[in-house]
C-alpha cells in the first residue's frame, strides 16, 4: 500500500491514523542522516546507533504533536539533539579528551588494515581533531557544517540566543583549527 | 593594520548569516585586507575539512534490523496508550484516594454518642448482639418489664394480636397500630451501649427513650463482655445499640 516514494506527509498520516509499520519507511529514510549526526556527538558508533534508536522511539511516540506541513527531519533532528545533549550529560563525559584516548579509540575503530591513501589520512586526522573539540563545540559545528543548519535553526534547538550561536560557532571553527595545526606541527617533528 | 572584522563576523559572513549592511561593509574591508582574507580562507579549510570527515560505518545489524527493532518497541508501548496520560492522572488519582481514606479513616473513628440515634437498619439489616444485660439501677422513668421493649417488638406484638382477631387485617391498620405503638413507647426503659470496632463496650447509658444517662456501674458490669466485632456491610463499624428483651422474654412475660 505504501512504498519508499510516498512523502512524508503521507506517511505520518498513516502513522497518526494507527498503522505503526509505515512508520518504518520514515526509520530507514533518515537514519543515517540521523546516525552522522549523532556520531559526531558520541564519537562512538555503539552510542550512536542507540541514540538513533531512542530518538525514532521518542518521534514515535510525539507524532500527535508533529505539526502537518512543517519538515519531518528537521522536527525528528530537533528530538535527536535534545536526547543526545541529555545523554552527554547523563554521561558527564569530558569535554576534553587526551589526544592519545583518541588515537586509540579511532584507531581501534578501524576494522580494515589496509593501508590508507593520503585522503584517509586526513579524513582521520580530521576525525581525531574533532573528537578533542569540547562537546558545545562538536554539536554546534556538525549542526551548521555537516547538517546546514541557520543560526535561527541551531539557536531553536540548542535553546540558545542567536549571537551566543554566532560566537559559539567561530570559537569552535578556531579551536578546531588549531588543533589540526599543532597536529600538524608534531607530525612534522617526527 | 587593524581590522574591524571579528572572528566572529567572517564566520557569520561564510554561513551568509550577516544583514546586507554588515555583508557590505565586510566585503569593502576583505577587499582591502589579505589578513582577513586569509582566515577567511582557513574558515572555508576547516568547514570543508569537517564534511570530509570520515564516520565509523554503522554495523550491519542497525542497517539491517533498525526498522524492526523500533517497530518491535512502538508495539509493546502503543502510542495511544492510557499510560501517557499517567504523569496527568496520577496525581489526581493519588489525592482522590488520600481523600477517601482520610473519609473513611475519619468516620470510622468518629465516636458514637450516646444521643446519637444510628439508623444502620438503613443500612443492613438488624444484628443480633448476644449480651446479658443486667436490670438498669438508673431508670429515669421505671416502667414495668413486661412493658420495656422496643417499638418494633410492640409492633410485632400489636400485629400477631390483630391476626387472631381477623385474618384480613389490612397493611394499613398494622402500619397505624405501629405508629402508635412507636409514639407510646417512646418513653419506654431501655439500656443503650456504644461497641466499638473490636466488639467492646464502651459506654453504656440507662434511661428511657426520650432521656438517658450514662450508667458507670452498667458499664462496670458489662466491662468484661466481648461481642464479636460489628459488621456493617462486612466492615467493621461502631455502633450504637438500644437492648431490649427478647420477643421469647416478653412473651413469657406476657
Amino acid at each position: 500500500m505504501y512504498n519508499t516514494s510516498e512523502s512524508d506527509e503521507t506517511l505520518i498520516d498513516a502513522v497518526k491514523n494507527g498503522n505503526c509499520d509505515v512508520f518504518g519507511w520514515l526509520v530507514a529514510r533518515y537514519k543515517l542522516a540521523l546516525y552522522r549526526l549523532m556520531y559526531r556527538m558520541a564519537l562512538n558508533r555503539d552510542d550512536a546507533e542507540d541514540l538513533v534508536e531512542e530518538a525514532f522511539i521518542k518521534a514515535y511516540r510525539s507524532i500527535g504533536k508533529f505539526e502537518p506541513g512543517r519538515p519531518f527531519y528537521s522536527w525528528l533532528r530537533r528530538i535527536a539533539v535534545n536526547n543526545a545533549i541529555n545523554f552527554l550529560k547523563r554521561e558527564r563525559r569530558s569535554d576534553i579528551r587526551p589526544l592519545e584516548y583518541v588515537e586509540k579509540t579511532i584507531s581501534d575503530q578501524r576494522n580494515d588494515p589496509v593501508v590508507m591513501t593520503r585522503e584517509k589520512m586526513l579524513a582521520e586526522r580530521i576525525n581525531k581533531a574533532f573528537a578533542l573539540l569540547p562537546k558545545d563545540a562538536r554539536v554546534i559545528l556538525s549542526l551548521k557544517v555537516e547538517q546546514d543548519l541557520s543560526y535561527d535553526e541551531i539557536g531553536k534547538l540548542l535553546n540558545i540566543p542567536k549571537g551566543t550561536v554566532m560566537s559559539r560557532l567561530a570559537r569552535a571553527r578556531m579551536k578546531l583549527k588549531k588543533i589540526l595545526d599543532e597536529t600538524e606541527a608534531r607530525k612534522n617533528e617526527l | 593594520m587593524n581590522c574591524d572584522l571579528s572572528i566572529e563576523s567572517l564566520s557569520a559572513y561564510l554561513d551568509g548569516e550577516l544583514n546586507e549592511k554588515e555583508r557590505s561593509a565586510a566585503e569593502i574591508h576583505l577587499a582591502v585586507c589579505p589578513r582577513c582574507r586569509e582566515v577567511l580562507n582557513a574558515l572555508r579549510t576547516i568547514d570543508e575539512n569537517v564534511r570530509q570527515g570520515i564516520f565509523e560505518e554503522p554495523s550491519p545489524e542497525f542497517s539491517r534490523a533498525l526498522n524492526r527493532r523500533v517497530l518491535d518497541r512502538v508495539r509493546v508501548a502503543p502510542r495511544r496508550s492510557l499510560l501517557r496520560f499517567v504523569p496527568v492522572f496520577a496525581p489526581v488519582a493519588a489525592a482522590i484516594f488520600i481523600f477517601i481514606v482520610l473519609t473513611e479513616t475519619s468516620a470510622s473513628r468518629r465516636m458514637v454518642s450516646i444521643g446519637d440515634r444510628v439508623a444502620y437498619e438503613e443500612i443492613a439489616p438488624r444484628q443480633e448482639v448476644h449480651m446479658i444485660v443486667p436490670e438498669p439501677e438508673l431508670i429515669l422513668a421505671p416502667i414495668p418489664a413486661a412493658q420495656r421493649q422496643t417499638a418494633k417488638a410492640a409492633a410485632d406484638r400489636v400485629l400477631r394480636a390483630k391476626g387472631e382477631q381477623t385474618l384480613e387485617a389490612s397493611t394499613e391498620e398494622a402500619r397505624d397500630a405501629v405508629g402508635s405503638m412507636a409514639i407510646s413507647s417512646q418513653r419506654e426503659a431501655v439500656v443503650r451501649a456504644i461497641i466499638d470496632t473490636n466488639g467492646t463496650i464502651i459506654k453504656v447509658a440507662t434511661g428511657n427513650t426520650l432521656i438517658s444517662v450514662r450508667d458507670t456501674i452498667m458499664e462496670k458490669e458489662l466491662a468484661g463482655q466481648q461481642l464479636s466485632p460489628p459488621l456493617i456491610e462486612g466492615k467493621k463499624t461502631q455502633i450504637y445499640v438500644d437492648f431490649s428483651p427478647a420477643p421469647d422474654e416478653e412473651e413469657d412475660e406476657e
